[in-house]
């Protein structure tokens, strides 16, 4: 690893899934270095491999072939837990669909990820939590259930559960996917202002034009390798 | 640290509460099965305690001892085919029962033997032969008369019912053959000719025309000889009903209340008491296979009243008859007919009016209380054997008095009972010996003695015995037996010293491992003593009866399994239902960092939740039944029931032991069921969350 600097080290990266007797190949030889305190967006039409490539660096899945270096640690080597704990302690996660916890209120979703670590206390949590909460401006409704917020404000709960345990990368699949343009670029302009507060690196996947001009490093893909990498 | 998993508990019940529908499938399972195992649990256990109660404290005691030279197992109740089985005999009670008395916790040893004798009860035709002979022996001129017409009458209706009667044909050979020769009787010539030898006629009356009676009569009793004393002090259930206790030292007999009134009462009479328990019992006879049958068969029976009634019982019968059924055209045989056409409607005045205007004239049982019986048994060795006994009264076993169990056994002291089966004392044997040394005979073997006894015919032995009144067989006829005899007393140790053939011992610990222990120890001791006896606990004493309890909780058992068997299934249905429904999340919080074993535990905590407050109302459930059982008392439907209940009425009663093994099953099989869907959980792909679908 050459770069002390990259956060994520991709190396001819395949992966193929196997779909009945035959094979659909979803990242061809992928070449990637995505550096500390990147905002960078992966862009490609449907199909091209986004997810897959997302996947990978967010140690859910491992490549079939090639080396997916993330945070030092080269994923296809270690074990589920060791992957969980690295995605505990390392990684933030946003979903197209914002996966929250449907049982749990606003601070009880953001703090969920505190409590799997287990590091703070109680009082230390909610201090934590109650302002990563008023960042996304959520604090009006910090006791209510996901099923009671619009998809925007079930997105910054995302965001804010991404971030409160100050994660060294954050990743998120189309986070814009599912709401309307406006609401998507103000969960973008939250993200960035994270980013630039922060230092947190974000690689987040989007069809959107307009959310791909936000990004200061543009990656490309197209039928499963990349076509084009810009900063 | 510890808050991870208090949230994981927050979120197990609030899934609890979101996934509504599996919750209460997967919890009224739950309650149902812990209710039905504390239900049924507490109540098998109150029939077991029933059926102990009603087995030990009616005849059996804790254990039974008999010698170890028995060829069946010991079945006190008998056994599957209704035969009594060969146990031996234990030709030294007293060596015994000092042994065991020694025995700590043994509270009592009573002695006993369980045979049948045949109650030679004579009938009404026997009855009536004998008044007419003695008629003819005191020369009473006009009485001959009186009762020769009476008995001419008789004949002819007996003879044509039994031979108009198509049973009594398809009887067999025998029967025909006896009724051929029966119907000499039935000519005017017979009748002609009787006062010419009158002695001749009636033997023929006797020989020929009463063993046709005897078809419908024959009555085998089942006794249990024993000391009388020793077993009212010991069985708690004993209960006199009728007449007197046998006094102590004295030969006597004890009817069983519930043969006697059942099995003993004139059989019209019984046939109508059974349809008004039924009645008073909240039935109708319409309603009931049984009580319709024994209806329809009563009008059969009347005959049974027609040979009791005297000439002049019988006019007045056909007049009061005639008028109550308001038929004057018609003769007694019909009009009897007439009047046992009972129905749910007319029963009860009918009933009433059996009692009131035919009882008086009929005897309502055949042997009364104060009466002296024969009783006729073949020994073992098949000898056929007959004793006087005086009846005393009748007894019950408390509670138990529908049950079959309760009805089972007539009592009698046991030196009848050893004469019966000429089971002798060593005084008898001793007895035997010398008579045998007088006759140059050297060794005396028992089953020799007995054939001496019963066999060949004109040893000086047999006369000897036979001479003491030991024998009143071939004599027959109730009206010959001498009192004295009869009510010969006897010295209450020889109840000890002789032959028994089982011996029930009871203990003042009864539980379990103090009847095991009881066990064991007596086993010992008697072996120490070289007895040659076996011991063996009430269950497997009591035969087929006693393995009830063991087969109640096998069955209790195996509905327990099944229900748990399915309730397994539906769980863990339902809940990988639940697990594929929750893909999404679960994968999610992988996604986040939540560990396999967290998901995995998420599952556990749920189902145990669930069990415990659903087991925990399925207790409530079924303590709930429990205490109203036990406040109402479970009513037993028929004999058997009485048994198993140990009375008319079951008060189960539950203990913490119930409650917690149902918990603990229920939980248990509810974890167990939640094993795999929590694996299948722990498998799912944090890559699912990424899924864009739903
Ligand atoms: N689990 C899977 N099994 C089989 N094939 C898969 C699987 N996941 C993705 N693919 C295939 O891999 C290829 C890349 O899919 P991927 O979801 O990464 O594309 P994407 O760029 O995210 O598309 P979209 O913009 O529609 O989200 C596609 O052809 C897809 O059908
Ligand atoms: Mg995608």
């Amino acid at each position: 690893m050459s770069n002390p600097n990259a956060i994520v080290h991709i190396q001819d990266a395949h992966k193929v899934y196997p779909l009945g007797h035959t094979e659909v190949v979803a990242l061809r030889g992928i070449n990637l270095t995505i550096e500390r305190g990147e905002f960078a967006a992966i862009a490609g039409p449907s199909g091209s491999g986004k997810t897959t490539l997302l996947n990978l660096i967010g140690c859910v899945d491992v490549a079939t072939r090639g080396e997916v270096i993330v945070c030092g640690q080269a994923t296809q080597t270690l074990s589920d837990t060791v992957l969980t704990r690295l995605r505990l302690l390392k990684l933030g996660f946003i979903f197209q669909s914002f996966n929250l916890v449907s049982v749990l209120d606003v601070f009880q979703n953001v703090e969920f990820p505190l409590l799997l670590q287990g590091k703070l206390s109680k009082a230390e949590r909610k201090v934590l939590v109650e302002s990563i909460i008023e960042k996304v401006g959520l604090t009006g409704q910090r006791g209510q259930r996901p099923a009671q917020l619009s998809g925007g404000q079930r997105q910054r709960v995302a965001v804010a559960r991404a971030l409160v345990t100050r994660p060294e990368l954050v990743l998120a699949d189309e986070p814009t996917a599912n709401l309307d343009s406006e609401t998507g670029e103000r969960i973008i302009d939250l993200m960035r202002d994270l980013n630039h507060a922060e230092g947190t690196t974000f690689i987040f996947s989007t069809h959107d034009p307009k959310i791909m001009e936000r990004a200061d490093r543009l990656v490309h893909i197209a039928d499963g390798r990349i076509v084009e990498s810009t900063r | 640290m510890n808050d991870k998993w208090t949230l994981l508990w927050q979120i197990a019940l609030r899934n609890l509460r979101a996934h509504r529908r599996k919750s209460l499938i997967v919890g009224f399972i739950l309650f149902l099965a812990t209710g039905i195992i504390v239900f049924f649990g507490a109540l098998v256990d109150a029939v077991d305690a029933g059926m102990t109660r009603s087995v030990t404290q009616s005849a059996a005691g804790h254990l039974q001892i008999h010698s170890a030279d028995a060829k069946d197992k010991l079945a006190l109740y008998g056994d599957e085919f209704a035969s009594m089985p060969d146990i031996g005999l234990m030709l030294d009670f007293a060596a015994v029962a000092k042994v065991v008395r020694a025995v700590p916790n043994v509270k009592a040893i009573v002695p006993m033997g369980i045979d049948f004798a045949m109650s030679s009860q004579g009938n009404e035709m026997d009855r009536w032969l004998a008044s007419l002979r003695q008629a003819v022996r005191d020369g009473d001129e006009p009485k001959i008369v009186e009762r020769r017409d009476h008995v001419r009458a008789v004949v002819k209706r007996m003879y044509d019912e039994l031979s108009g009667a198509k049973e009594m044909v398809s009887a067999g050979g025998d029967f025909v053959k006896q009724l051929a020769d029966a119907k000499r009787a039935t000519e005017p010539e017979f009748w002609n000719t009787f006062d010419a030898d009158r002695l001749a006629a009636l033997e023929f009356l006797e020989n020929k025309i009463s063993p046709l009676e005897t078809h419908l009569s024959d009555a085998w009793v089942q006794f249990l000889g024993t000391d009388l004393d020793a077993f009212e002090a010991n069985f708690d259930r004993f209960k006199l009903v009728e007449g007197t206790r046998v006094p102590k030292g004295k030969r006597g007999f004890l009817f069983n209340h519930g043969f006697y009134e059942e099995y003993l009462k004139h059989r019209v009479a019984r046939v109508l008491d059974a349809l008004k328990r039924h009645r008073d019992e909240g039935h109708s006879i319409d309603d009931d296979a049984e009580a319709r049958g024994k209806r329809d068969r009563l009008v059969g029976q009347y005959r049974r009243v027609l040979y009791q009634l005297d000439l002049a019982a019988g006019v007045k019968l056909e007049a009061e008859l005639r008028t109550y059924l308001a038929q004057n055209e018609a003769d007694l045989p019909t009009l009897l007919q007439e009047l046992l056409k009972v129905n749910d409607s007319n029963f009860d005045e009918r009933y009433a009016w059996f009692y009131e205007h035919i009882a008086p004239h009929i005897e309502l049982y055949p042997v009364k209380i104060g009466d002296v019986i024969p009783l006729q048994a073949y020994t073992r060795s098949g000898y056929s054997k007959s004793v006087n006994v005086k009846v005393y009264g009748t007894y019950t076993f408390e509670g138990l008095e529908k049950s079959d169990i309760g009805k089972a056994f007539n009592l009698v002291d046991l030196i009848t009972f050893r004469e019966l089966y000429a089971l002798m004392t060593p005084e008898r044997m001793a007895e035997v010996q010398a008579l045998r040394e007088k006759s140059g005979i050297k060794d005396v073997k028992r089953e020799g003695a007995e054939a001496e006894l019963f066999g060949g015919g004109d040893t000086e032995l047999e006369k000897t015995v036979v001479a003491r009144g030991f024998d009143e067989f071939g004599e027959g006829g109730i009206g010959k037996i001498s009192r004295s005899d009869a009510e010969e007393g006897f010295d209450p140790a020889e109840l000890e010293r002789g032959v028994a053939i089982n011996a029930a011992v009871l203990l003042h610990d009864a539980s379990t491992e103090a009847q095991a222990t009881a066990l064991l120890a007596i086993e010992a001791a008697t072996k120490a003593a070289d007895l040659n006896v076996k011991v063996v606990g009430w269950q497997e004493a009591a035969g087929m009866v006693g393995q009830l309890a063991v087969v109640a909780r096998l069955i209790l058992y195996v509905i327990v399994f099944l229900l748990l068997l399915v309730a397994v299934v539906v769980i863990n249905n339902s809940m990988v239902i639940a697990t594929m429904e929750r893909v999404k999340e679960i994968g999610t919080m992988r996604a986040i960092g939540a560990s396999r074993r967290y998901i995995a535990s998420l599952f556990v905590i749920e189902t145990f939740v669930l069990g415990l407050v659903a087991g925990g109302l399925g207790v409530v459930g079924g303590v709930t039944g429990i205490v109203f059982w036990q406040a109402v008392g479970l009513p037993a439907q028929n004999a058997f029931m009485t048994f198993l209940f140990s009375g008319p009425r079951l008060h189960p009663d539950v203990s913490l032991t119930h409650i917690l093994v149902a918990l603990t099953l229920t939980m248990f099989f509810a974890l167990l069921s939640t094993l795999y869907p929590a694996w299948l959980a722990s498998r799912i792909r944090p890559v699912t969350a990424m899924a864009e679908d739903g």
